[in-house]
């Protein structure tokens, strides 16, 4: 690990080294970067904001403080309540099955766990339409059970679950597999259940890659249009999360009310982006003070 | 509490870490496994310990059949290589955590896991530590830490796989005394994995030689050492020089060796072609004439001054001993 | 039978058990669900719905716009990548933070941000109209949204690999008398070649499947700037579940197969990382 002394150092002297580039070529490549990422990144960002208070606070205001907007914002956050937890238990429990025993066909099960994100997001609304559509496996079994999965809250719920069923137990397994099974040994030999090893030794060990993948879970989850918009069936106040609402006050031409909600959606991304990096931070934080060794 | 193991294989796939090994630790002994890397020396400890099944044979621990218990209910102490100390977690809550982790019918209560931990602490003195986390210590004192909260839990028997493997030599020497007095003083069953062979002469009251996932000998250090078994043992502790003699190969130390400038009865011939001369012993590297073999020998500092050998000149050498297998 | 393997840790029963579960409910059986379906159709009428002169014309500029977009990310991540790890400047740390803003912006809101900034109106379409550059409403609008969705991966998979790369080994070409374009090309490079692989495939991939992002600039006219995934909305709109389901396995058949390859390719770097 490189400390910040030294990349400074590095940085001041660079260019009287032998493995560095003259500064025109530097500042040459620093520049079309900062174009490249202003291009694709700054401005989209800026764009958002400005649309949206381009009519001003009060339209601002109005139009995430309508109805339709809180409703749209309610269920965005349930879909979000109900599939970071499900994708965290199965997360944990993926990881420990991977990361602390041997068996068979296991680099073929990580490759299942991550096929939803090679799976396009509208394929994934459609497999659940598929099963649970009119014209699905149990669409009839549930419209005479008076059910609704399709263009109702469970579907959503589904899709989202789907589209974001990776990201926990991608950020657990390599952390797990590098760090190995002799804590979880040392807990056994004092005797510790598996249980009491699992929330004492094995969880606060990943602590940090853990709130990494819910923060990710949570970011997708609450922003997934495609797979959502497939499964929704669009209904004003009852199916739309916050990027479907965003789509329909779009398409009627509500640039204004719709920048307005897209950018709490922004919000949300930077919050995400501030989190995930002070995560970042924490964690390289501690593996930094874990190989400072201290002779006494 | 004594170990018995009966008749323990183990093997890992198509690789057989140990074969129908026999072995006694009585009670309160401090007892060495040593031998090479992949020898099965560490596969036995985990299976004493109950983190390896056997595929065959029986551990007793006092006669009672452990071989089916958990680890759990074995009551070992078990010291890492890499010490496993739980990072997240002070040194103090490290120590405590067997006590911690108990069922709460028998679980101490707060006053008395604390005193426990202090205590505990005292005795591999580091009782200013408490309030460190592990990548904070040396690798000393995470070794001593280690050892102090496999101690917690009082265990009847305690294990330790290379426990100084990961230090630097002067710790590692300091560490060496500091067990053996430990033990002295605790009379716990102990047994360590060592591939060191100065280390287990050092500590252990006995050393069980390993190869190939069999015991090649079993008694004192100065058995072992003196006396070994079989060729493996000899040429695994200290130096030796083998000769080919006509009833098979012969093994002598290089302090076994009688080497004058005259030649005499079944003496050999040989020109000295380096003198090594630091510290109280003088090592010569005498080059045969007949086979071109080199041959070291151990000389005191007194006995050396008195001949005055030379560098390049020729000696005549005789083994004082010679052991044949 | 063989005897039972018996496990020093606990739990592997139930933590596999519920992961294989879980996964099959989730994703297994729902995927299957797809191919299931389409055994429903004879295989002419398969292919007679995978191959309309409308679809072909999506898959075309799918693939090619991904494509496109993916080589870009490659070229542009890898010199972002690059200027973040080695050079120091004003604004570096956030910068660095805003590379993965694609992986957490919901793609509607970049979607329509990205819309409203190459109109024939918005702050860059109107620099670009009067020389005759049309982005929204054309392909050329959709490649530029997924540059957008792709511009982590290669960035994200090659900055780590530039991190660890030893200036020792620089150092040493350069004593042997390499200069800069050299050293770069003969030393760095094929060093970090596979993770450049990778982050391109993984965006390209990522590209192939994309749909909120695209919707909104691409103008969405049949035979010129529909994309796939948006003939699978178009069919399910006219209640034609048959053909949605046949292209749906069209791209799930390449997408795994993407997915196939990137493993292979992350495979492969790590076995030549690891040195063994």
């Amino acid at each position: 690990m490189h400390t910040t002394q030294l990349e400074q150092y590095q940085g001041k002297v660079a260019y009287k080294r032998a493995t560095s580039e003259p500064p025109w070529v530097r500042w040459t490549l620093i520049g079309i970067a900062l174009v490249f990422l202003a291009l694709f990144l700054l401005i989209p960002l800026a764009a958002v904001f400005a649309e949206a208070l381009r009519k001003g606070w009060g339209v601002y205001l109005a139009a995430i403080t309508e109805a339709d907007a809180l409703s749209a914002m309610k269920l965005t956050l349930i879909a979000s309540l109900v599939s970071v937890p499900l994708n965290l238990v199965f997360g944990v429990a993926a990881a420990w099955a991977i990361t602390k025993f041997d068996f068979r066909g296991k680099s073929f099960l990580i490759t299942l766990i991550d096929l939803p994100f090679a799976v396009s997001p509208v394929i994934a609304g459609l497999i659940f339409v598929l099963i649970f559509g009119l014209q699905g496996w149990f669409g009839e079994w549930l419209i005479d059970h008076d059910y609704k999965v399709v263009f109702a809250v469970p579907g959503i719920i589904l899709a989202t679950i789907f589209i974001t069923f990776p990201f926990v137990a991608r950020e657990l397994i390599p952390l797990m597999q590098a760090q190995g099974k002799e804590e979880e040994e040392a807990a056994l030999v004092l005797g510790a259940s598996g249980w009491k090893m699992l929330w004492h030794v094995t969880l606060p060990n990943v602590k940090w890659g853990l709130i990494y993948g819910v923060i990710l879970t949570n970011a997708r989850a609450m922003g997934e249009f495609g797979a959502v918009s497939v499964v929704s069936g669009h209904i004003r106040g009852m199916t739309n999360t916050m990027p479907l609402h965003v789509e329909i006050l779009y398409n009627e031409y509500n640039y204004a009310a719709a920048f307005a909600v897209a950018s709490l959606l922004t919000l949300l991304a930077l919050v995400t982006l501030v989190l995930k990096t002070y995560v970042e931070w924490r964690a390289s934080h501690d593996a930094a003070i874990q190989e400072k060794e201290v002779t006494v | 509490m004594g170990i018995t193991i009966q008749q323990i294989s183990k093997g890992f796939g198509q690789f057989s870490a140990l074969r129908d090994i026999d072995l006694e630790v009585p009670s309160g002994e401090l007892v060495a496994l040593l031998g090479p890397s992949g020898c099965g020396k560490t596969t036995l400890l985990r299976i004493i310990a109950g983190l390896e099944s056997p595929d065959k044979g029986q551990v007793l621990f006092d006669g009672v059949d452990t071989t089916h218990a958990d680890v759990r209910e074995r009551q070992v102490g078990f010291v890492f290589q890499h010490y496993a100390l739980f990072r997240h977690m002070t040194v103090f809550e490290n120590v405590a955590f067997g006590l911690r982790v108990r069922p709460k019918e028998t679980r101490p209560s707060n006053a008395e896991i604390k005193k426990r931990v202090h205590d505990l602490l005292k005795l591999v003195q580091l009782d200013w530590l408490a309030d460190r986390y592990p990548p904070q210590l040396s690798g000393g004192q995470r070794q001593r830490i280690a050892l102090a909260r496999a101690l917690a839990v009082e265990p009847k028997v305690l294990l330790l796989d290379e426990p100084f493997g990961a230090l630097d030599a002067k710790v590692r020497k300091d560490l060496r005394r500091w067990l053996r007095r430990l033990h002295d003083e605790l009379h716990v069953t102990s047994v360590f994995v060592t591939h060191d062979q100065e280390e287990a002469l050092e500590v252990a009251d006995t050393i069980v030689v390993m190869n190939h996932g069999q015991i090649e000998q079993v008694g004192s250090p100065q058995a072992v050492y003196d006396d070994p078994a079989t060729p493996f043992v000899y040429e695994f502790l200290g130096n030796v020089n083998a000769f080919e003699t006509p009833q098979g190969k012969g093994f002598v130390r290089p302090y076994e060796i009688a080497v004058s400038r005259e030649p005499a009865l079944n003496t050999i011939a040989g020109a000295l072609t380096y003198v090594h001369s630091v510290g109280s012993l003088v090592r010569l590297e005498i080059k045969r004439t007949d086979n071109e073999q080199y041959v070291d020998v151990e000389l005191g500092r007194d006995v050396f001054n008195q001949l005055n050998f030379k560098q390049g000149e020729t000696v005549y050498i005789k083994p004082t001993q010679l052991r044949v297998f | 039978m063989t005897t039972r393997k018996k496990h020093l840790l606990p739990g592997f029963g139930l933590s596999l058990g519920y992961t294989l579960v879980y996964l099959s409910l989730i994703v297994l059986i729902p995927l299957a669900a797809v191919f299931l379906r389409t055994t429903e159709l004879s295989f002419s009428e398969f292919w007679a719905i995978v191959t309309t002169p409308r679809v072909l014309a999506t898959y075309r500029l799918t693939f090619g716009a991904s494509l496109l977009a993916a080589v870009i990310n490659l070229v542009f991540g890898l010199l972002t990548a690059w200027v973040l790890v080695r050079y120091q400047f004003f604004g570096k740390k956030i910068l660095d933070a805003l590379v993965d803003l694609p992986f957490a912006l919901p793609t509607a809101v970049a979607g329509i941000s990205l819309t409203a900034i190459y109109a024939p109106n918005g702050w860059l379409g109107q620099w670009l109209e009067p020389h005759g550059i049309k982005v929204a409403f054309t392909p050329l609008g959709v490649v530029v949204a997924l540059t957008f969705i792709g511009l982590p991966f290669v960035v994200r998979t090659v900055q780590p690999v530039l991190e660890d790369f030893s200036t020792e080994l620089e150092e040493a070409a350069a004593s042997l008398g390499a200069n800069r374009w050299q050293t770069f090309f003969k030393v760095i490079l094929p060093a970090i070649w596979p993770a450049l692989l990778t982050g391109f495939s993984l965006s390209f991939a990522r590209a192939v499947g994309e749909y909120g992002s695209v919707i909104f600039i691409a103008g969405n006219m049949p035979m010129i700037s529909e994309i796939t995934p948006l003939m699978i909305i178009t069919k399910l709109e006219q209640y034609d579940y048959a053909g949605a389901t046949a292209i749906a396995v069209v791209m799930l058949v390449i997408s795994f197969a993407l997915l196939l390859l990137i493993n292979l390719l992350q495979w492969w770097s790590s076995h030549r990382h690891g040195g063994k």
